[in-house]
């Protein structure tokens, strides 16, 4: 697999270093397959860094860690980093945003301008952790409940699945965990989980071109 | 007059069930562990189940965002959605 990818992962508060730490697997896969990851880490992920790859760069498959609303997405200490009517900087490009509310009407808007697909979450993404592991987040299994779905549809794309199966794929994987969850029964510490992995699945989408690849 | 009256009980009615639907909320939430924390949307800031019980009470905006998710859940959970979901086989 040839050609480039742009992630953001800003770090300012447990939430996006949690995001943060686990994209480190989706970078991992990236490398493996041959692409060039561009890693826009902590203060790197600002707004004129991220517009200026999209533009000098352009690559194909965009990945978004951190803060978001319908109509933004923030990197790192909650600068805005895309808004709607940055659209067209997307043409072309398969986007994942994991971030809250994003694909409600940011997603659509830059389907309309050009986007070939984008994948995320059109409400409120929610996520349970243990505060005693946030100096050590791959080792949380409360979060992993939650942050392995999720990675999976950026890990999904990368193992060349379509935009539309990767979804269904990482949907897949929520399905196991809450399943999982339901046979250890209500005495399983993370029993309660299973209401918001069911939020979380139901609201992640797919919008665009469902066969697309990177 | 009757009209109004009509009007008076029907509101009685929808408090009524506001406070059920709180009442609901918060016992489910009273069962979570306190130790284990909540990050949520847009926000900067994470949530202890305690602070989301408050917040439930105070009907702020996580309260509201707490009572939709639950109350998506139960009634997936009621029509046979939830479980039609988690045996859904993967492609």
């Amino acid at each position: 697999m040839a050609g480039s990818m742009l992630i953001t992962r800003p770090e300012n508060d447990d939430a996006t270093i949690y995001l943060s730490k686990w994209s480190e697997n989706i970078i991992k896969e990236a490398k493996n397959k041959g692409l060039k990851v561009i890693d826009l880490w902590r203060n790197k992920a600002n707004r004129e860094r991220v517009i200026g790859i999209l533009g000098k760069v352009n690559p194909r498959f965009v990945m978004f860690n951190g803060h978001g609303s319908e109509n933004c997405v923030r990197g790192h200490n909650m600068e805005i980093i895309i808004e709607e009517g940055d659209g067209k900087e997307f043409d072309s490009k398969i986007i994942f945003s994991r971030s809250c509310k994003s694909a409600k009407i940011l997603g659509q808007t830059t389907i309309t301008e050009g986007a070939i697909a984008y994948l995320g979450y059109k409400e409120d993404f929610w996520f349970k952790y243990n505060p005693k592991k946030v100096f050590r987040p791959l080792e949380d299994k409360t979060a992993e409940l939650f942050l392995e779905p999720s990675n999976y549809l950026g890990i999904a794309l990368l193992k060349g699945h379509t935009t539309g199966l990767s979804n269904n794929k990482s949907k897949g994987h929520f399905r196991k965990n809450m399943e999982k969850l339901l046979i250890e029964g209500p005495l399983a510490e993370d029993y309660d989980c299973i209401r918001y992995l069911y939020w979380d699945m139901i609201h992640q989408v797919c919008l665009g071109n469902q066969d697309a690849v990177l | 007059m009757a009209e109004e009256s009509k009007k008076t009980e029907s509101k009685t009615s929808e408090q009524e069930i506001s406070e059920d639907v709180k009442e609901l909320v918060i016992a489910r939430l009273e069962v979570l562990s306190p130790d284990k924390k909540f990050s949520i949307g847009s926000n900067e800031k994470e949530f202890t189940r305690d602070e989301l019980i408050e917040s439930v009470k105070n009907e702020d905006e996580i309260g509201q965002k707490v009572i939709d998710l639950e109350l998506t859940f139960l009634r997936a959970l009621k029509d046979g959605t939830l479980l039609k979901e988690i045996l859904t086989p993967e492609e």
